[in-house]
């Protein structure tokens, strides 16, 4: 399990956001966490890191979403299938 | 609950409590979140590993192992934010093929010896002949990493053939410094990004390089302030993206645009003229050429420029004329304030000193200097190429605190403050890398007078250019010595004679400065693997080794060993592994080296000053109430404390003694090799987003390597379709110096225009400097990694 602590920044459009929150408390692994008037924290959990990546990509381009900052990352466990050859 | 579901939701709440706490820019309060210790995790701080940026992390430990990282929400630099290389920083500590034993090369294979042996064969090889030996390291070095080479060097073996990675990466920023103010490394700091409302990118992608310095101007952006950000490039990048304005250049005409902007300045009379009367001089280059040129005037200034008229620049650089007037509009308008950054694309030239000296020009013309955001900033690649390279001075011509070899007064400082005996420095700067590497390389009876030579901190078999001539011709010369300290097998250590396995980050203590004047401590977290010990011991511990057979130069003038720590008047033996963390030798070295940062006002304050801050930006000068301030604004009377009164603006370092900066006239000439019918394409060297350096950490770190796992050549569409290649088809690049194969990628991530191609040099088996080119700045000694021709062919029409 891989776990990041995210910040979600929203569109500046207000009409957008509701809808945008509410598709993101529906995401798989997804736990909103405080919110200030465009910024969100959330925690974000995975079956591996490349599963977290995957997820990242998509909350990336998800609409509404203009950009996602990654201020936490579990490393502890790597996936083995990914080690560096 | 399970134990499972236990960590399961300890992860969460750290997670969330790191984000709430960035959120709110303060430190986080829920029980599992960095700060505090919670649970079995403890937290300290360091600044990361990578790059130059000088981001703050938080370091989560359980059982001696890092397992979790944050950002530092109490850093300046990042503000708890990460990118995506900094939040899996730890993982670079815990690749599967970390070196973790000594290892001699006998009968062609690397085999494991004692660390006692070790030391044996290098001490062997330096008192055998100490003026052939050379020590090449980076600004990876820590500061006492670097301060404890130096000495080793300068002051132990009277050698000064040391030199860092750092030459092949802002060596031009240092010359360019040094030419305009009389001292180096930017009179701004990061708060300009904030301040700004203009800012150009000079050949800079800071976008993928430089991310989280990027992301605080798109923030504001986001904030609805409203910043200009001008991309003058060779090639559109993600930076592009942001870009109101994207100025395409043809590669090396960036000196073209640079005079263009002056000749109009001038010609419109929109320069400030008050700036310039009270606190510029212009200068010129000399016959013969040399660094500080010569006295000129604003007459023969102006007329040097009148060639470069908006349409003259357009012809040579392809930047539209308009475009051109465009910028010398907003640089004719004081109002604004206007930040240039740069970083490879003008250090990386060979006329690096020139266009940097043209950039700081055209600030200093306009007048667009010493406000915040009204700056001309140079950026690093390397976590401490200020703080090591260029503040210690690991260079062959350079002495701690600013000080030259060549000079005699600096010697005699030097000496002083390291207690030598006098004359024990020699007075001739040593070997700069490309020098270096080539007098290795070169068999000793046709002068190729460097036998052995160290590398510490650095991959130089994959970074230095022209590999063909600079590093594998080593491969056939039986009485050159190679000797590698690194933590994984690199490029480098393919070669090498003698591998020494080397702590990593966390693993030791360390004192990076970064590329903003901001010095930066942290402690030893974690214990490095087997055998491998830190790179500073290992310095020190041979220089004991030669001291114990009497080598002259590893006493000072007292007899003592020019390493001696004591405790309590008793001499700790640092150089015993078993005891180097008996006492804390950064901060004995550290003290030591504060008194030469004195010396050219780049005042350091206590060791212990840093253990409490998130680093501080030099000069930090102690106040009235023993409190110790740094300075976010030097040569500005409001924030720089050796402006004297009244002064305003003082370039208190004026080559010309008068407290005056230099505007210089550097021509347009064309570069040392060019596209032609044999080899038509520009080639260009950088980095991605995903990996830093040559990829030795961040190859080794899952998820950045299954983000861009290989080396690519990008391509523009037009030329892939004349020359039948499709995306992702094998290719070959080619050029007078040798080939390398990869994959295409068309449309990809960044767009060269037609008749050039982009290259990272991450990839250890796609070794991109088999073809660059050696050529180098005449003063800076830096190589030009961005351009020069090569031919592509699809692989199978070869």
């Amino acid at each position: 399990m891989h776990c990041s602590g995210l910040i979600l920044t929203l569109d500046p459009d207000a009409s957008l956001r509701a809808a945008t929150v509410a598709r993101l408390a529906r995401w798989p692994g997804l736990t909103l966490g405080e919110r200030t008037e465009r910024r969100i924290a959330a925690a974000l959990e995975a079956e591996h890191a490349s599963a977290a990546l995957d997820a990242l990509e998509a909350l990336r381009a998800t609409p509404g979403v203009v950009h996602v900052d990654v201020v936490f990352a579990e490393v502890s466990a790597p996936c083995a299938a990914e080690q560096f050859p | 609950m399970s134990p499972t579901t236990d960590r399961r939701e300890f992860l969460r709440a750290s997670a969330l409590a790191a984000a709430a706490a960035t959120l709110h820019g303060s430190a986080p309060s829920a029980v599992a979140g960095p700060g505090a210790p919670a649970g079995d995790v403890t937290w300290d701080k360091a600044p990361c590993r990578f790059c130059g940026t000088g981001c703050h992390v938080q370091v989560g430990v359980r059982d001696d192992k890092v397992v979790a990282i944050a950002g530092d929400v109490d850093a300046d630099v990042n503000k708890g934010l990460l990118c995506v290389k900094g939040y899996h920083v730890g993982l670079a500590l815990y690749g599967p093929d970390r070196l973790t034993r000594p290892l001699l090369r006998r009968d062609g294979e690397l085999q494991p010896i004692s660390w006692d042996e070790a030391l044996d064969v290098i001490a062997d090889r330096i008192a055998a002949r100490p003026e052939r030996f050379a020590f090449y390291g980076s600004g990876q070095w820590t500061v006492p990493e670097g301060y404890a080479a130096q000495k080793f060097m300068k002051g132990g073996l009277a050698n000064n053939h040391i030199d860092p990675n750092a030459r092949l990466c802002m060596a031009s920023a240092v010359t360019g410094f040094l030419g305009t103010y009389g001292v180096d490394e930017p009179a701004g700091c990061y708060q300009d990004l904030d301040e700004c409302d203009v800012l150009i990118l000079w050949g800079n992608n800071p976008a993928e390089m430089h991310p989280v310095l990027f992301s605080r101007v798109i923030d504001r952006r986001s904030r609805g302030d409203d910043v200009m950000l001008i991309d003058i490039g060779t090639r559109r990048t993600r930076s592009t993206e942001f870009a109101q304005r994207f100025l395409n250049f043809k590669p090396h005409t960036d000196l073209a645009i640079a005079n263009g902007i002056a000749h109009l300045l001038i010609e419109r009379k929109t320069y400030d003229a008050q700036f310039v009367a009270d606190h510029c001089a212009f200068r010129a280059m000399s016959d013969p050429p040399e660094l500080n040129g010569r006295a000129s005037t604003f007459e023969e200034y102006a007329k040097s420029l009148e060639p470069y008229t908006p349409e003259y620049v357009e012809s040579v650089s392809g930047v539209p004329a308009d475009e051109i007037r465009f910028l010398a509009d907003l640089f004719g308008d004081r109002k604004l304030r206007i930040t240039s950054l740069w970083c490879m694309g003008m250090n990386q030239h060979t006329a690096g000193t020139a266009i940097n000296e043209l950039v700081h020009g055209i600030h200093l013309l306009s007048g667009h200097f010493g406000r915040p955001g009204d700056a001309p900033t140079s950026l690093t690649g390397q976590p401490s190429a200020c703080g090591t390279v260029r503040e210690v001075g690991t260079l062959a011509h350079a002495l701690p605190g600013g000080r030259l070899v060549a000079n005699e007064e600096h010697r005699k400082e030097c000496e002083a403050l390291w207690n030598l005996p006098p004359a024990r420095i020699h007075p001739k700067p040593g070997y700069h890398t490309v020098l270096m590497w080539e007098k290795f390389c070169t068999p000793s009876d046709q002068g190729g007078d460097i036998d052995t030579l160290w590398v510490q901190v650095t991959n130089p078999g994959q970074t230095l250019p022209n590999l063909h001539k600079l590093f594998d011709r080593k491969a056939g010369l039986k009485d050159k010595f190679l000797i590698v300290s690194d933590v994984y097998p690199t490029a480098t250590t393919r070669l090498a004679d003698l591998v020494l396995p080397s702590a990593l980050w966390v693993e030791k203590n360390g004192i990076y400065g970064n590329s903003e004047r901001r010095t930066q401590q942290w402690f030893r977290m974690v214990s490095p693997p087997g055998e491998a010990r830190d790179d500073c011991w290992q310095t020190i511990a041979v220089a004991r080794r030669l001291f114990d057979r009497g080598f002259p130069g590893m006493k000072d003038k007292d007899g003592r060993f020019l390493f001696e720590v004591k405790r309590d008047g008793v001499e700790v033996p640092i150089h015993e592994w078993a005891h180097y963390y008996d006492v804390n030798v950064d901060e004995h070295l550290f003290e030591e080296y504060r008194a030469f940062t004195r010396k050219k006002h780049k005042d350091l304050a206590p060791y212990s000053e840093y253990v409490k801050a998130r680093g501080l930006r030099w000069p930090v000068v102690q106040q009235a109430d023993g409190s110790w301030r740094e300075t976010r604004y030097r040569f500005a009377e409001f924030d720089d404390p050796y402006v004297a009164k009244g002064k305003g603006i003082q370039f208190y370092h004026s080559v010309t003694k008068d407290d005056r900066a230099q505007i210089w006239f550097h021509p347009y000439r064309d570069p040392p090799e060019k596209p032609d019918a044999e080899y038509p394409f520009w080639l260009c060297t950088g980095r991605v987003l995903e990996h830093w350096h040559t990829g030795t950490m961040t190859r080794r770190i899952p998820q950045l390597a299954r983000a861009v796992p290989r080396a690519y050549a990008e391509l523009h569409a037009d030329d892939a379709r004349e020359l039948g290649i499709a995306n992702g088809d094998s290719i070959v690049v080619e050029s007078r110096r040798g080939r390398i194969e990869l994959a295409a990628w068309i449309d990809g991530r960044g767009q060269p225009p037609r008749g050039s191609v982009f290259i990272p040099f991450f990839d250890e088996m796609r070794l991109v400097n088999e073809v660059t080119l050696d050529a180098h700045d005449p003063f800076s000694k830096q190589p030009d990694y961005k351009k020069c021709a090569v031919r592509v062919a699809k692989r199978s029409a070869e």
